[in-house]
């Protein structure tokens, strides 16, 4: 069916003129390509959806040129046909032949009834059978549930009095005899639990004091030795700074004079020139050049 | 987009009233159905509905629809 005819069946169907219906489809599948140019999905009821699909950029080798050419990303509208609606199911019917239904009386004929035995399955057919027969019990049990219940507690009764009497014991005395046994043991252990309780409490109420007053006790340590600490600290804080007192000395340079023995003469080691030199920074360029009448800064460490 | 806002669209896009563009929605598309049985419908500048072998309705766009859609 080509698309002229199409418009021509619409206009037929609708009474409209060919113009019309030629726009009015034009229209409908110009609004589909803008939905799915915008990645968009329609669905049309009992008719199917067009979805948008994307197939992304990749390279192809064309087999003619031996080329290597980029193929660009497109969208490509995807149409799924929706699912037909099943149609309601017919009703059998028995079709008899010509024959059978000339004779007057009603016979059913072997053919139909098969076919009625095999459309239930078996394992249908015993599944059924055995519920009714479980829903019979079950029934049965309810109502007589009791009576079975004693029935069976009279049996197991019989049998122990039976057994009894034979080694000359009653059945009575026994259980009573067990009954008082059974509760002295219960008291005790009732009393015992309870004594057991108490105690646990007691001892609970003592730990508990015991902890708040050890709690209170290693605080009070703790504060006293904090304040020890101090103490003790602080002060040799300060003796190391009184220590560590530095004095600076200006010293003239006189005549074949050294770092060496400048330092060798003020700071007793002529080792620590190293600390005259960096104490002056830019004024002594070179260590080994030092002029008569220059004047140096000298740090003398007071107390070590 | 749901069907709804698709007529709703159509309805405003041919100035149509809303009942007309539903009816002429829902018989082309009946249409299309119907002679897609028959054989394969082909729309030119959207594309062919056609019946497969399995009897499942497939649609196959044109290159115009293609390139249309992929305008930016």
């Amino acid at each position: 069916m080509t698309y002229d005819e199409l418009v021509k069946q619409f206009a037929k169907k609708n009474n409209l003129e060919i113009d019309d219906a030629r726009e009015f489809i034009d229209g409908f599948f110009s609004l589909i390509k803008y939905s799915i140019a915008t990645n968009d999905k329609i669905s049309f009821p009992r008719f199917g959806t067009f979805t948008p699909k994307t197939y992304q950029s990749k390279l192809r080798k064309n087999k003619k040129t031996g080329k290597v050419e980029i193929v660009p990303e497109k969208l490509v509208p995807h149409f799924t046909a929706s699912k037909a609606r099943p149609k309601p199911a017919a009703k059998k019917k028995n079709i008899k032949s010509k024959s059978e239904n000339q004779s007057p009386l009603p016979v059913v004929s072997e053919t139909v009834e098969k076919k009625t035995s095999k459309s239930i399955p078996i394992w249908k057919y015993l599944l059924l059978n055995n519920l009714i027969l479980l829903t019979i019990a079950l029934i049965l049990f309810l109502l007589f549930e009791g009576k079975i219940k004693r029935f069976f507690n009279y049996k197991i009764q019989h049998n122990i009095k039976y057994v009894l009497n034979e080694k000359g014991l009653t059945y009575d005395a026994i259980q009573e005899l067990v009954d008082s046994k059974y509760f002295s043991v219960l008291e005790e252990a009732r009393t015992n639990t309870m004594r057991l309780k108490q105690s646990i409490t007691t001892q609970l109420i003592k730990i508990r004091k015991e902890q708040k007053m050890s709690l209170a006790k290693l605080n009070q340590v703790e504060k006293k030795l904090q304040l020890k600490i101090s103490k003790l600290i602080k002060p040799s804080l300060k003796k190391r700074r009184k220590k560590a007192k530095v004095k600076i000395i200006l010293y003239t340079v006189k005549k074949n004079d050294t770092l060496w023995s400048i330092s060798k003469k003020y700071l007793k080691n002529p080792y620590s020139w190293v600390g005259v030199y960096k104490t002056n920074g830019k004024k002594i360029k070179n260590p080994n050049l030092i002029y008569p009448g220059e004047k140096i800064f000298i740090p003398v460490i007071k107390e070590y | 987009m749901l069907y709804k806002e698709f007529i709703n669209q159509l309805k405003e896009n041919l100035k149509l009233p809303k009942n007309r563009t539903s009816a002429y929605s829902k018989s082309l598309l009946e249409l299309i159905k119907k002679n897609v049985e028959k054989g394969t419908v082909h729309i030119t500048g959207v594309g062919k509905f056609y019946k497969n072998k399995n009897g499942k309705m497939h649609f196959d766009a044109d290159k115009k629809f293609i390139e249309e859609t992929n305008i930016k």
